[in-house]
């Protein structure tokens, strides 16, 4: 089954702050409605189907939130797969609107939490992190991505300076993006300098905690994005490996199939960037790196040769919750469209967009990705 | 030692425990005892979730069978191959140097 038809028509974020006032879950979620609708050019009358993810809505759920923003609804979901929840989403919104369960869909995740509320997530993020992670004292998932970090490092020979690199050039594209919470150049000295976090993750390397909010249209009939491909896997390995495949190595085939076309195509990439290690391993697996990654890091990263999360990335705009998981694919429709002021893209055609989320015990079960094609 | 789980019907060891096995679909399992794992990883964790921690806490993942991997504390760093032994505190897995 092809993607034609449906578009989306609208993609907006709400700025993301670090511990806002007078902020709530439930206003961000207003907030991301009516930007997106005015973005589209849509009126919320025409809405009729509505997929949220949060981590901080609860009690309530999409359908207190359709209550609190006057909707009627003939179709509703509610993601809770955290950095895939996007795609996740935009996947079966999509759907949706092709075979005609709903004309109009709002796709929106949005989170404001603070510490002890992360805090109380990951211990509480599964029964497994009940159980196995929480009496640790793990305090979260940077000391298990160190451990994944430092399997990357032995496997290919890098160093933090590496990574380093990584965090440098998203930070490069985040001076272009004025909703960025961090801006300012990021320089070497200061990234190796950064108090450590879990060895040998630093400052810059963990994402920060931001509340915010994110917000896509997918509907038929007016003008927008299109997917060319999408494609998901969770869970492929049982848990079983190292961390440093995902289950994107075994979609990125029959994703490039489906668009009818190769990782050299892509105008730019969004993936999802909780670490810097986890945007080499996605690249890699989507098929971007090849067999030298340090190579890739210094030849097409640094220079920015090949443009990865030209938003700055979570990295630099912050990590608002659930909203991460539409970041890149917000990101990626902006500059589809031509919208992206400072950081546009040159006539940016096409893009490829990753989604990764919902740790385990290890490292996170979920994998998607979908390959986006600009209106003509 | 610690204790992880054994498919009935074809030997697969896992842990944490699952509902039905992934290599075979079998759903009856037996509890089987190990006692020792060796540390593929050891990080030192020393802020976390908005501050720093007065001492730093280390964290291994260890092999404990094949394609079985588990996460304990350690009491302190430790040389990647190292073979430790295993026991829960309370809760809490922990890996400590055999003696």
């Amino acid at each position: 089954m092809t993607f034609d038809g449906a578009v989306i028509a609208g993609a907006v974020e709400v700025p993301y702050r670090r511990r806002p006032e007078g902020v709530t879950t439930l206003s961000l979620f207003r907030d991301a409605f009516r930007l997106v609708l005015a973005d589209a050019e849509i009126d919320a009358g025409e809405v009729d189907g509505l997929a949220i993810a949060s981590f901080s809505l609860a009690p309530d759920r999409a359908i207190n939130l359709a209550w609190h923003l006057g909707l009627t609804l003939r179709w509703s979901m509610e993601d809770t797969h955290a950095g895939a929840s996007g795609i996740n989403m935009l996947q079966h919104a999509v759907r949706a609107v092709q075979c005609g369960d709903a004309s109009v869909v709002v796709v929106v995740a949005a989170d404001h939490q603070l510490p002890g509320d992360f805090t109380d997530m990951v211990n509480n993020f599964s029964s497994v992190a009940r159980k196995h992670l929480a009496p640790l004292g793990y305090g979260g998932p940077n000391a298990l991505f160190s451990l994944v970090t430092q399997a990357h490092m032995r496997k290919w020979g890098l160093a933090r300076e590496d990574y380093g690199a990584v965090c440098m050039a998203q930070r490069a594209w985040a001076a272009g993006n004025p909703l960025a919470v961090y801006r300012e150049p990021l320089t070497m000295d200061a990234y190796l300098n950064a108090p450590m976090v879990a060895a040998p993750l630093g400052r810059f390397d963990c994402v920060p905690l931001v509340s915010g909010a994110d917000a896509i249209v997918v509907t038929r009939g007016r003008p927008g994005v299109r997917l060319r491909a999408l494609r998901a896997r969770h869970n492929f390995d049982q848990q079983d490996g190292d961390g440093l495949v995902t289950g994107l190595r075994g979609i990125a085939g029959d994703l490039w199939a489906e668009a009818g076309c190769d990782p050299a195509a892509m105008d730019l990439v969004s993936v999802y960037d909780d670490y810097p290690v986890m945007v080499l391993v996605q690249l890699a697996d989507l098929g971007f790196v090849g067999d030298d990654v340090k190579w890739f890091i210094a030849e097409r990263l640094a220079p920015r040769g090949l443009p990865v999360n030209t938003s700055g990335g979570q990295l630099s705009v912050g990590q608002a919750g659930a909203a991460g998981g539409l970041h890149g694919l917000v990101e990626a429709v902006t500059q589809l469209r031509g919208r992206a002021g400072g950081r546009q893209v040159p006539d940016a055609r096409l893009a490829a967009v990753s989604g990764y989320g919902m740790v385990e015990y290890r490292y996170c079960l979920c994998a998607n990705a979908v390959v986006l094609e600009r209106a003509v | 030692m610690i204790e992880v789980s054994g498919c009935v019907a074809c030997g697969r060891r896992l842990f944490p425990a699952r509902l039905r096995c992934p290599l075979c679909g079998g759903f009856e399992f037996l509890a089987f005892y190990v006692e020792a794992g060796t540390v593929e990883g050891v990080t030192s964790l020393v802020h976390t979730l908005g501050q720093s921690l007065t001492a730093p806490v280390y964290l291994g993942v260890l092999l404990v069978a094949e394609n079985v991997r588990v996460l304990a504390r350690i009491d302190g760093p430790v040389e990647i191959g190292s073979v430790m032994a295993l026991s829960f505190n309370g809760e809490t897995l922990i890996a400590a140097q055999r003696t």
